[in-house]
């Protein structure tokens, strides 16, 4: 198995190798072009304006992509979802790097260890392109790290301050560049400080606080077609409130080191390739001691290690054919611990994630065969093989009260094939149809996971080692439009999940959690279906007035009609953008539906619909090198808060935010 | 360097040769295990020490004897052992204890190990005696060995007793075969009937339930094995802990008409 791995990783490395005689040719970018980015353009006009906008988050940008959504606990450390599916679903990676959180209760989703100001992007890909970073059934979302930059101009970066009113929290960053001929240098810091908000009744939001600091670096040396980058990035929070949970998190930390080498113009059958060899660390605390009325103090570390390499590229285009490629491995290691103090009685100390790892190699080849000019044929295909083990010691022993001839080593495989066909209608229509199957990996925390108690449904939650691979067939049909007025999009996707994960409530067992409802184990359902629709339009008025609506819906259920949990109403954002001279406004009207179709196994309620308005503006000075950034999130203080909300903890009421930037 | 490489393969046997002899001198049956006392059994030539996996307390304790030869001090494997221990009160009245012997006249692995129940802490009401009867098979012939003993008393009872609604009276008790840990453990529960002072007989016919408690959260354990009759009073089961602390062991006796005895041992695992 082992040398089976092996031979994947190398096996790219000796097609390098086999460099023939050289002769010219364009390099062609495919990376960028087998990528199948959601982020069309008028999407990333909108991912460009709350990157202008300095003071916001990651996760507030992440929550104007389309098709993505965000599961709130806290003000901080919310969970990204792709058209309804979460967790180990998707892949959410950082720069193709696999990274993996340290809490069981997923406060720390990887998201919340990247600041804006550490990325050049963010990158949508579902359907085809989506499994390339690894076998997924919902897609995935990469966060592109922003290199240093090789440029004429020797220093440049910016500075900034920004405010938010309503948690008297403030944001301030700086980044640099520093460029010679044939190298460049980043850094960046960013420290974020946020006070406990106020909802739209002005009440303070208990425990919605939070306090971080980011620091990034990365060096670049570039040699004609070889480059190297190497990029470290270490992110501490703390004092994390998670008002819709029962305890804080007292500390949360990243590490993430990474060693690049590309080499475009290649020779031979691969024309270009990078290899990217990473680690990257975290470990989490969590926190119960500014909570009043806790019956028993607990102590709750955990902690996530990912080592990996990948190769990735393409092949000199042959024909018709442009065909590009991904090899990678990974490992990650995780372990949970939970000791409890009773007032005069023994600690009690158990492994919520029992110390265990997993190792995972694949192989993604993906082909794109030109039919016409106007018709483009797809495919992709991704091959994983993994091995999770569990180590011996405490965390095994426990697991074998419920599996007792637990093996302490599983291998599963999973497969993925998708297929699309596109076609240009006319100038300017593009339809495009896809269909594919993919498997996903159950979670170490699905499989091993030990009295994970979910504050949402009140139950203990237990993994399940004999869980198969979740698989899906999925097909999605897409029509844009788009003329230099007016682009349109419209994606409507279904997807049928046989061996569905899902938690059932299994009665033999009782909760350990004092007070929980019961116990849910984990089990592959005999299948679940996803259907739903996004649609986007951006329409240029005139010049300086440009109109914005993003929309999207997804519904979901399981075998027996039952609509699983955590899936949001129809909700939409529209926003009317006016530009003149230095100066921009916004104005956004962002709302969701009433939700009926809820899960209330999952301790779910009927979420009422709301909307909200925000306004948003900017100026620029002194030759576009001073910017100032202010507005106000819901202008009418509406109390409200939405579907994904945990604990229906209402949203953050008028918000008055103002920022300054400065670039040099 | 070339003389290094030609003293390598000698260096290599040096090595071999150290490690050998190093496993052979580390054996060593007693290891781990506690030096409780020691006696000859005079008449049959035979040097006895008594050794128990920790101090010897009330409640079930797995003891250990090692037999040599009184002359040569070559071990003895081939006997049969039994345990006669005796608490003398400071009324003058004596008592023994539940025991069971070695099964088998030959040591397993150089030791015969038994079982004795104390009934009571040694304390100033009276003095435990153990006096251990060897049948040396090498010679033949019988004697017995006699040494006090000091018998704790535990910070938490292992030893309960009732009296059961026809007069009987009953003591039961527990041992772990192996270090208790988190996850599934084998569990053991001894009943014994005393008879009269000096007889203990095995009960074997009792249907034991066992539920795991944990005070503190309130919550138990899941997929336990009740402890059912194997042999002579002991029955076996599994006890499952899911995280460390203080548990309750809560077992409940049935036997025919007679009345449900619900009884608890409290363990901690660390």
């Amino acid at each position: 198995m082992k040398r089976f791995l092996l031979f994947i990783i190398l096996f790219p490395s000796w097609t390098f190798a086999q460099e023939s005689t050289p002769y010219d040719s364009l390099p062609i970018h495919l990376l960028s072009e087998i990528t199948i980015q959601s982020t069309s353009a008028e999407i990333d006009t909108l991912q460009n304006f709350y990157r202008a906008n300095k003071s916001a988050t990651t996760e507030d940008i992440l929550a104007r992509l389309q098709g993505v959504y965000l599961i709130r606990r806290g003000s901080y450390g919310q969970e990204p979802m792709l058209q309804g599916m979460s967790a180990g679903q998707i892949n959410v990676t950082i720069d193709g790097m696999k990274m993996f959180g340290a809490c069981t209760d997923k406060m720390d989703p990887v998201t919340i260890y990247v600041e804006p100001q550490n990325l050049e992007g963010i990158q949508i890909m579902r359907g085809l392109g989506g499994s390339k970073m690894g076998s997924t059934v919902g897609g995935t979302i990469d966060m592109q790290l922003a290199q240093p930059q090789l440029s004429s101009q020797r220093f440049f970066g910016k500075a900034g301050l920004g405010f938010q009113g309503i948690s008297k929290g403030i944001t301030s960053y700086f980044s640099g560049n520093y460029a010679t001929n044939h190298s460049a240098y980043n850094f960046g810091f960013n420290y974020r400080k946020a006070h406990n908000y106020r909802d739209g009744h002005g009440q303070e939001v208990l425990y919605s606080q939070y306090e971080k600091i980011n620091f990034s670096g990365g060096a670049k040396w570039h040699i004609g077609s070889d480059t190297l980058i190497a990029n470290v990035l270490i992110d501490n929070g703390w004092n994390i409130g998670y008002p819709a949970l029962p305890m804080d998190v007292g500390s949360a930390k990243a590490k993430i080191f990474a060693l690049t080498y590309e080499r475009d113009r290649c020779h031979g059958l691969v024309e270009m390739f990078r290899i990217k060899t990473y680690y990257n660390s975290i470990d989490h605390t969590m926190d119960d001691t500014h909570r009043p009325d806790v019956a028993m103090h607990m102590d709750m570390p955990g902690e996530s290690r990912t080592t990996g390499i990948f190769g990735e590229g393409n092949l000199r285009r042959t024909g018709h054919h442009v065909i590009s490629f991904r090899t990678d491995f990974y490992y990650n290691h995780v372990l949970a611990e939970m000791t409890m103090y009773p007032v005069g009685e023994s600690p009690m100390y158990m492994q919520t994630w029992p110390s265990s790892g997993r190792a995972v190699g694949g192989l993604y080849i993906a082909d794109t065969y030109s039919l016409s000019t106007s018709t483009k044929i797809k495919a992709d295909v991704r091959i994983d093989l993994s091995s999770s083990s569990l180590d011996e010691g405490t965390g095994k022993d426990q697991l074998e009260v419920f599996y007792p001839n637990a093996r302490s080593t599983t291998t599963q495989l999973a497969k993925s094939f998708n297929f699309s066909l596109q076609h240009l209608l006319g100038q300017s229509l593009i339809t495009e149809i896809h269909g594919g199957y993919s498997e996903r990996l159950p979670t170490l925390s699905e499989t091993f996971g030990f009295y994970l108690f979910n504050q949402n449904d009140a139950y203990d939650y237990i993994g399940n080692i004999n869980l198969k691979t979740e698989k899906s067939w999925s097909g999605d049909l897409s029509f844009s439009y788009f003329t230099k007025v007016l682009q349109m999009s419209l994606t409507g996707f279904y997807k049928f999940l046989p061996d569905y994960i899902f938690a059932s409530v299994d009665e033999r067992i009782i909760p350990m959690t004092p007070g929980a409802n019961g116990v849910k184990v984990y089990e592959n359902i005999p299948y679940a279906t996803f259907a739903g629709a996004d649609f986007t339009i951006l329409a240029n008025l005139t010049p300086a007035l440009r109109f914005v609506n993003a929309t999207k819906y997804t519904v979901a259920t399981d075998n027996t009609g039952t609509p699983l949990p955590l899936i949001p109403p129809l909700s939409s954002i529209t926003t009317l953008q006016y530009f003149r001279g230095n100066w921009n406004i916004q104005l956004e009207y962002e709302g969701a539906f009433r939700q009926e179709k809820i899960n209330a196994g999952f301790g779910e309620d009927t979420t009422p619909g709301y909307a909200v308005m925000n306004i948003r503006g900017g100026y620029t000075f002194i030759k576009q090198k001073l910017l100032v950034n202010g507005g106000i999130e819901n202008l009418f203080d509406t109390y409200y808060h939405a579907h994904l909300d945990w604990g229906n903890i209402p949203r953050p009421g008028r918000n008055i935010y103002c920022s300054l930037t400065f670039n040099f | 360097m070339k003389s290094f490489i030609k003293l390598l393969p000698i260096l290599l046997l040096v090595i071999c040769i150290n490690a050998c002899s190093d496993d052979e001198s580390t054996f060593n049956p007693t290891e781990g295990l506690t030096r409780i006392g020691d006696a000859y059994a005079l008449g049959a030539g035979t040097k006895v020490e008594l050794w128990a996996k920790e101090d010897l307390f009330a409640g079930y304790n797995n003891v250990f004897v090692a037999l040599y030869d009184s002359v040569g001090g070559e071990r003895i494997t081939e006997a049969h052992v039994h345990f006669d221990p005796v608490m003398t009160m400071t009324g003058g009245m004596k008592h023994a204890c539940p025991v069971i012997n070695p099964e088998d006249e030959n040591a397993v692995l150089e030791l015969f190990p038994g079982t004795v129940v104390f009934i009571m802490p040694s304390s100033d009401m009276g003095a435990w005696k153990m006096g251990i009867r060897i049948h040396n098979h090498r010679s033949e012939k019988e004697g017995t060995a006699s040494f006090d003993i000091i018998v704790a008393n535990p910070s938490v009872t292992q030893l309960k007793s009732f009296v059961t609604g026809t007069g009987e009276k009953m003591y039961v008790s527990y041992t772990f075969p192996e270090d208790k840990k988190v996850g599934v453990n084998d569990f053991e529960v001894i009943v014994y009937r005393m008879v009269n002072g000096m007889e203990f007989v095995p009960v074997e016919d009792y249907t034991i339930l066992l539920e795991p408690e944990m005070p503190a959260m309130g919550h138990g354990s899941p997929n336990n094995v009740n402890p059912a009759h194997i042999s002579g009073g002991r029955y076996n089961g599994k006890v499952n802990f899911t995280m460390t602390g203080d548990w309750r062991l809560n077992l409940t006796l049935n036997r025919g008409d007679e009345t449900t005895q619900a009884l608890f041992f409290d363990v901690t695992l660390n």
